[in-house]
């Protein structure tokens, strides 16, 4: 199987345990969901019954967020057999995960931490994603986290790291136009020419979601409705690419299933309405000790869908 | 593609002083400077404190997620501090976060003040128990269950000698020892949630409970001492014969026998039975 096999699915969101009920009372008419991998693996309760009811009216994906692609640790091999044990029960569309690490010496800090754009991580990660992709026996899926610093010894663009990746391993790129966008406010550069120097062809989905625009820089919080500068990215990437799947994210401050629906349906304005202008705000002049201490009310990056709960 | 700054760490060493770093700030300030940029005049340790920010939060948010009622009980405040001392000492090595929480009725133990005390302190005893039944009620909710046993075989308690047969108990079944009432404690501190009402009352009186789930719902269904010597006994021997007898020598109570196949059937219905069968059926 290669990544030019995989379908459109259309208009999905990200599976939470609070729409669990509603969704298996309703079946909303949304095309597909995606969910957290890590959520189920260990689960024998009432979320990976609920998760396995769900999957019998809809296609899904299993996102991860423990690979990490990029750590020197080894790869865990009880890790990739769990993944690959519960995707032979869910049998998504495709197992995709994050172009960062997460921890070594076996801890995981549980983010999605940056690596150097350099030739030493581009071969360490392709090898890596080759031993995933022969174990899984299918086409790794890969996503451009959001970051909050860049490294100094970084060589090569984000863009060109994610193409070559692509290009090197077979793999299939998860493009996430909010974290393009944070990124692009947190380092300054352009995310039209992000998305524009991405080989679309390579792209097997969209991500979407809501950001905190704390003037000088962005957090990642996952926690609102799609800001209108990535509705406006989304847009040209959509024409870019033809059209992929596209997922909408959110995993904070979630709300009610049907006005996280509609705001997925905006997606589909925007692949039908006319290509807005974009006109993204220009970063604010730099200054100095902006970054707040630390308080219990700071935004969480990468927020956890931390799944407790049971059966209503 | 521009040109690789000389005197970088290596992509091992750059992980392990970041990992480092975010886990425990105050080893490496300062040390980023020439290997993370700055831009729009945040610095490489402003940069870095957001990963810390958001890695204790991420995990403080997941702490907090597993034991409300424990923040209930006590404060949020209270709670914060011993979770993030947790998490410190607990950093997760797991590639999901069912275990995160895990050690924590542990730790609290560890750290109760009057530890070295002749005469305990009922507060960190109920503490403690609160924080067990908590993290029970977490492994009860997500382990493997009874909800695809078959019903049928539970008739052989009524139909069959008790020493003929073997009982495979549920395993996520928790079986908790309170000093406390602690599930009276519970409805009243959750009732009080609603009505305003004063302070719940903490009765200190051994509470046998079993923590148990029917059907995905979790519950507490408490027992009489004899039925959780019984259950903890059947945790580890399958055989109701060897079982009984062991519970019978305890208790000297021949009534026991009586009630036995009245009780499992009651535990069966409530989750804590995964399977009946013959002893002969191996
Ligand atoms: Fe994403």
């Amino acid at each position: 199987m290669t990544i030019f096999n995989l379908p459109n699915l259309g208009l999905g969101v990200g599976l939470r345990h609070q729409h669990f009920d509603y969704i298996l009372q309703h079946k909303p008419k949304v095309d597909w969901f995606e969910i957290i991998s890590e959520n189920f693996i260990a689960d024998h309760g009432w979320c990976k019954h609920a998760l396995m009811q769900i999957r019998q009216d809809y296609p899904m994906v299993m996102h991860g967020v423990s690979l990490s692609i990029g750590s020197t640790d080894p790869l865990d091999k009880e890790y990739l057999s769990a993944l690959k044990k519960l995707s032979l029960e869910v049998q998504p569309a495709w197992i995709s995960d994050h172009l960062c690490w997460t921890g070594v010496q076996h801890l995981n800090t549980h983010d999605l931490l940056p690596v150097p754009l350099t030739e030493e991580s581009l071969n360490h990660i392709c090898q890596r994603i080759h031993q995933v992709q022969d174990y899984l026996q299918r086409p790794l899926i890969l996503e451009n986290p959001s970051t909050y610093l860049s490294f100094a010894a970084s060589t090569i663009d984000e863009w060109d790291f994610l193409n070559l990746m692509a290009e090197r391993t077979g793999c299939g790129l998860l493009i996430d136009v909010n974290n393009i966008y944070v990124s692009a406010r947190n380092h300054g550069f352009d995310p039209l020419e992000y998305i524009k120097k991405l080989h679309h062809q390579a792209i097997v989905q969209i991500h979407l979601s809501g950001h905190t625009d704390l003037g000088d820089h962005c957090i990642d919080t996952h926690d609102q409705a799609v800001s209108e500068s990535v509705w406006q990215l989304y847009a040209r990437l959509k024409r870019y690419t033809g059209g992929v799947s596209t997922l909408l994210e959110w995993d904070a401050n979630i709300p009610d299933f049907p006005v996280l629906h509609q705001e997925l349906l905006k997606a589909e304005t925007v692949i039908e309405g006319p290509m807005p202008e974009l006109t993204l705000e220009s970063a604010p002049e730099p200054e100095p000790d902006l970054v707040a201490p630390t308080t219990q009310a700071s935004p969480v990056s990468n927020p956890i869908h931390f799944v407790v709960g049971d059966a209503q | 593609m521009k040109t690789t700054q000389p005197s970088m760490p290596t992509l091992e060493e750059l992980q392990h002083l970041m990992q480092t770093a975010i886990q425990h700030p105050q080893r490496v300030r300062g040390t980023f400077h020439n290997i993370i940029n700055t831009s729009y005049g945040i610095g490489a340790d402003q940069r870095l404190a957001i990963y810390q920010r958001g890695y204790i939060l991420r995990l403080l948010e997941c702490m907090r997620a597993e034991y409300p009622q424990l923040i209930k009980a006590f404060s949020a405040d209270w709670f914060d501090t011993m979770a993030q001392h947790y998490l410190a000492s607990h950093p997760s090595s797991s590639t999901n976060l069912n275990d995160l929480g895990a050690r924590f009725p542990d730790f609290l133990q560890q750290d109760r003040p009057d530890k070295q005390e002749s005469v305990q302190d009922d507060a960190f005893d109920f503490l403690i128990s609160l924080a067990t039944l908590e993290r029970f009620r977490t492994e009860t909710s997500r382990g493997k269950g009874s909800e695809n046993a078959d019903f049928n075989q539970f008739s052989l308690l009524e139909t069959q000698p008790l020493d003929s047969l073997k009982i495979e108990l549920a395993p996520n079944l928790r079986l908790l020892k309170s000093p406390f009432q602690l599930v009276d404690y519970l409805t009243q501190l959750n009732q009080s949630d609603n009505a305003n009402n004063s302070s719940p009352e903490l009765i200190k009186q051994t509470q046998h409970i079993a923590i148990c789930r029917e059907n995905y719902r979790t519950q507490y269904f408490i027992v009489k001492p004899w039925q959780f010597d019984l259950l903890v006994l059947l945790q580890h021997n399958t055989n109701l014969n060897d079982v009984l007898q062991q519970i019978n020598q305890q208790y000297a109570d021949s009534a026991i026998y009586g009630f036995a196949p009245f009780f499992l059937l009651q535990a069966a219905s409530k989750g804590c039975i995964r399977g009946v069968c013959l002893v002969t059926n191996k």
